[in-house]
């Protein structure tokens, strides 16, 4: 690298999951422009990384938990401290003891960096966070056929003929795939969209299906019944390989389109049209995401009727379908950041004192404990010590309030790694300072189609201030108690460890053309494998015994959310309007708030709504507003912008996710003011497979706020 | 096979747990001064019935209650195994693959929670060969984790590796899966096939 001149580099961005390939201009040394950045968050690299509130020093807390008073230490210090606090630890209550919680900030270094903690600390009780995200995918794709299938690296837009987006939002949560999505479109593509919300792609679509949040299952159990009584499935893949296929035919009489459209506020007709477009214009590509099968209690068993829909029409690993992503870095043996984090373990005595082991085997066998059952254990004394990396844990949860008052009080020791002092970070006892992602080496696993080649990235500046890597800091704190860490020595020996099977380290990877290695790009992946799934029939499995024999149905059925205006009318009286998020491309969850480029433009939390409700509510546009659930009826509430959306459902309002505020006071800086999770309960009830609590389709109730201070200011993003 | 050998053998399967802790040592020791070979031969499901009966007697509390007969019975099965698996030319395609990893081998632990078994095999130039305590993880490829019987079940083919905590890459299955199989058929001294049981997970 030349200090004195400028340079351009490559490097994979992964400030969210997308890992955008994009070039970095650097300058004496420091990052001064990105080339390429597809997004706000990709452009405004240098913002981050050269920020004056970057956390630069290790810092020991030096007050009471919460009076925000640092002061700066040594990296030594910071070390040794943390490995003798871990090791009392143990001793009096053994490893497991530590709660390890990563998140999507600095995207899979944090992961990454978990997973090595959680073998090389010996605890069990770690968690990414993706009970709230990927996990009911997982598990039910898993339990389908043994792969992923719906989440965001599975599709093939380019190839489609039709294109379904449900619950999912691309625009703003991947854009480089919806572009190429929107090129498919124009070309003719059909567009199916599946969402409450008028999202950029539900505009443009052939199929808009504004249905009533949290009644998928509904729908789909409607489509399948269209598609199988029409004869619009695939007979050749339904009867070679799956099994279940005559129970689901006969499951999914009793599910008619008149009988969905009552439920789910939809058109008979449109759920008809829909079924028969999606079958018939094939092959079809369908992305789901957290709008239909997550933070839900029927998130996982809605899931599989995803996999029964895309499986009976023949979509799997086809070009133009839904491609096995993992299957690809399987066959290759790469060790990714999906596949690192739930196949390292613990010692076998201490693994099996995985929190929610016992309660939710599946997510127990991906080395993940229950979040939910881990408050529990904190507030008992069971979980003692907690590293938060990567993760804005307070914000991030539901139950916010609950997070904040369990760190404060109830834990003896907190160590949190984060770029920003966050509400989470400010309750910490130490604070590291992490290396941005230009700062340092890893590998990155492609994402969109083909989806078939990892590369490596070199760091283009030396970290700023102290700042390190989250996984060498871990290989410290390691050192330092006496583990073994061999063969994770450093980071790049930790690089070359994934590398192993595939034969190459980091450094031949970085040498390569684009810096890459490339896998075969297959597909119908099944014809050729013995067992063509990997299931415990060997089959694409429509009815799950396993699924059965952990207490839910082996054959979905549709449930009504816990609150809803079926299940208690009584509330939706007062409680009259249902609650969903909405993201923004500017954000990657709940960062970014203080960085001004991507503050400018979004400056405020907005709650979309309809004018015609707003106008009964007396709110203009633009007005500040609150908004409270059942169970916080009179004791809390948000604070939002009403933002008119005159093509959302009247009776359903949608709040922007992950917003705290750096700028107001304080350790909770804002974090109970604009967030839902400050509102939910992560009390049951709870999915039965993953355990997570019903987080979204809530009713709420919305009124105009008394002050309305600070409504015309939208300079810089300064708020009052 | 000489039948005091033989004969010692069965009646182990008929011991009590004290009974059985110290004969077995006894045992093994014998049917090595006769020959392991000899005794595969002539008996080739001793190992999978001797385990057995261990299964079937509370194999944790057995395997706890005395460390050196644990080591000793690790040490044997690996051997026997080992042995064995010259005379199962069909293992063979299975062997070769593991050792064309791109590591040149395949290591496996098993890793118990509940009793000292803790034990490994690997397979190297097309040969297998185990012994006693768990290989580093800089030098394993899969670790199965589990109660005792569970473990012991795995070497019979009466359990599937799936439904077992893995510390692996789940790629490994088709180069594992046929391996453990081999395993099990070695230990009962014929074909054993399981039904596939195993999920994935992300």
């Amino acid at each position: 690298m030349a200090n004195s001149e400028q340079s351009i580099h490559d490097i994979v961005c992964i400030r969210c999951h997308q890992k955008c390939h994009i070039r970095a201009v650097v300058e004496k040394g420091k990052v001064v422009k990105i080339l390429d950045a597809e997004c706000i968050k990709g452009r405004t690299i240098p913002d981050v990384m050269y920020h004056p509130d970057r956390v630069l020093y290790p810092l020991k807390r030096a007050g009471k938990r919460g009076e925000c008073k640092w002061k700066r230490i040594s990296w030594d210090e910071a070390i040794t401290t943390i490995a003798n606090e871990l090791m009392e630890m143990k001793e009096k209550y053994g490893p497991e003891a530590l709660h390890i919680k990563s998140g999507s900030g600095q995207k899979h270094i944090g992961n990454m960096a978990l997973g090595m903690a959680n073998k090389l600390f010996n605890t069990p009780n770690c968690h990414s966070g993706s009970y709230l995200c990927t996990v009911p995918t997982i598990l039910g794709d898993g339990l389908t056929l043994g792969d992923g299938l719906v989440y965001e690296n599975n599709q093939d837009y380019e190839h489609a003929k039709c294109i379904v987006f449900w619950g999912a939002d691309p625009d703003p949560r991947i854009p480089r795939q919806a572009k190429i999505a929107r090129e498919a479109i124009s070309k003719g593509t059909k567009l199916i969209v599946v969402d409450p919300r008028p999202t950029t792609m539900a505009k443009r679509a052939d199929i808009w299906l504004r249905i009533r949040p949290g009644t998928d299952a509904a729908l789909l159990l409607a489509m399948l019944k269209v598609i199988i009584n029409e004869g619009l499935y695939d007979k050749e893949f339904t009867s070679k390989y799956c099994m279940g296929f005559d129970k689901l035919k006969e499951h999914v009489q009793q599910y008619s389109p008149e009988w969905a459209a009552g439920i789910t506020w939809l058109k008979e007709d449109d759920i008809v049209r829909a079924a028969r477009m999606y079958a018939t214009n094939g092959p079809a590509t369908l992305y789901a995401r957290l709008g239909v099968a997550a933070q839900q209690i029927n998130a996982t068993q809605t899931d599989r009727l995803l996999d029964a829909l895309i499986g009976v029409s023949g979509y799997v690993d086809i070009p133009g379908g839904n491609l096995l992503w993992k299957r690809t870095f399987d066959d290759a043996i790469f060790q990714s950041a999906l596949h690192f984090r739930g196949n390292i373990k613990c010692t076998a005595e201490v693994e099996m004192k995985r929190i929610g082991a016992k309660e939710y085997p599946l997510m127990n066998k991906g080395a993940r404990c229950d979040m939910p059952l881990t408050f529990k254990a904190i507030e008992e004394g069971k979980i003692r010590a907690l590293w938060c990396v990567c993760t804005n844990l307070i914000v991030e949860e539901p139950n916010s309030r609950e997070t904040a008052r369990l760190m404060r009080d109830k834990l003896d020791f907190i160590f949190v790694s984060d770029y920003f002092m966050t509400p989470t970070a400010e309750l910490a006892d130490i604070v590291l300072p992490p290396a941005h992602y230009a700062e340092i080496d890893f590998t990155s696993s492609a994402f969109g189609y083909p989806s078939n080649y990892v590369t490596a990235s070199r760091k283009v500046v030396e970290p700023q201030g102290e700042c390190k890597d989250d996984r060498e800091a871990v290989i410290e704190i390691a050192k330092k108690m006496g583990v073994d860490i061999a063969p994770w020595e450093t980071v790049i020996n930790f690089e070359n460890w994934k590398l192993r099977y595939v034969g190459v380290t980091f450094d031949e990877v970085w040498n390569m053309p684009q810096h890459r290695v490339v896998f075969p790009r297959e597909f119908r992946r099944y014809e050729r494998s013995n067992p063509p799934f990997n299931t415990p029939s060997g089959k694409y499995e429509l009815y799950s015994p396993t699924a059965e024999s952990l207490g839910v149905e082996a054959l979905p059925i549709f449930k009504e959310p816990p609150e809803s205006p079926v299940r208690t009318p009584e509330l939706f009286k007062e409680f009259h309007l249902i609650y969903v998020h909405n993201t923004t491309v500017n954000y990657q969850h709940t960062e970014g708030r203080q960085i001004e480029r991507q503050r400018r433009l979004a400056p405020d939390p907005y709650l979309e709504i309809n004018p015609e409700t707003a106008s009964k509510l007396g709110i203009s546009n633009g007005d500040w507003v609150h908004l409270d659930i059942p169970k916080t009826k009179d004791k809390h509430h948000l604070t939002y912008r009403a933002k008119f959306v005159p093509e959302l459902d009247p009776r359903v309002v949608s709040g922007a996710h992950g917003w705290w505020f750096p700028e107001k006071p304080g350790a909770e800086h804002g974090a109970f003011d604009s967030n839902i999770n400050a509102l939910l309960s992560s009390g049951p009830p709870h999915d039965p497979l993953v355990g997570v609590p019903q987080c979204r389709a809530i009713l709420c109730r919305v009124w105009k706020a008394e002050s309305q201070k600070g409504k015309g200011d939208k300079k810089n993003g300064k708020r009052n | 096979m000489a039948k005091e050998i033989k004969s010692k053998i069965d009646s182990l399967l008929k011991m009590p747990a004290e009974e059985l802790r110290a004969n077995l040592p006894l045992a093994i020791d014998e049917t090595r001064q006769y020959g392991l070979s000899k005794a595969i031969e002539e008996m080739p499901d001793m190992l999978s019935k001797i385990i057995g009966r261990i299964i079937e007697i509370d194999s944790a509390k057995f395997l706890s209650e005395s460390p050196e007969t644990t080591e000793k019975f690790m040490d044997f099965i690996w051997e026997f195994v080992g042995t064995a698996s010259e005379k199962f030319d069909e293992l063979k395609p299975a062997f070769e693959k593991a050792s064309n990893l791109k590591t040149g081998r395949l290591s496996v632990n098993f890793d118990s929670a509940d009793s000292p078994f803790k034990c490994y095999f690997r397979i190297r130039n097309g040969k297998l060969e185990g012994g006693v305590g768990l290989l580093r993880f800089k030098d394993q490829d899969v670790r199965l984790l589990g109660y005792t019987s569970q473990l012991l079940k795995i070497l019979t083919g009466d359990l599937d590796m799936g439904k077992l905590v893995l510390e692996w890459h789940p790629g490994l299955r088709y180069i594992v899966r046929p391996v453990m199989l081999g395993v099990a058929t070695i230990v009962n001294g014929k074909r054993v096939e399981t039904v596939p049981g195993e999920f994935a997970l992300g």
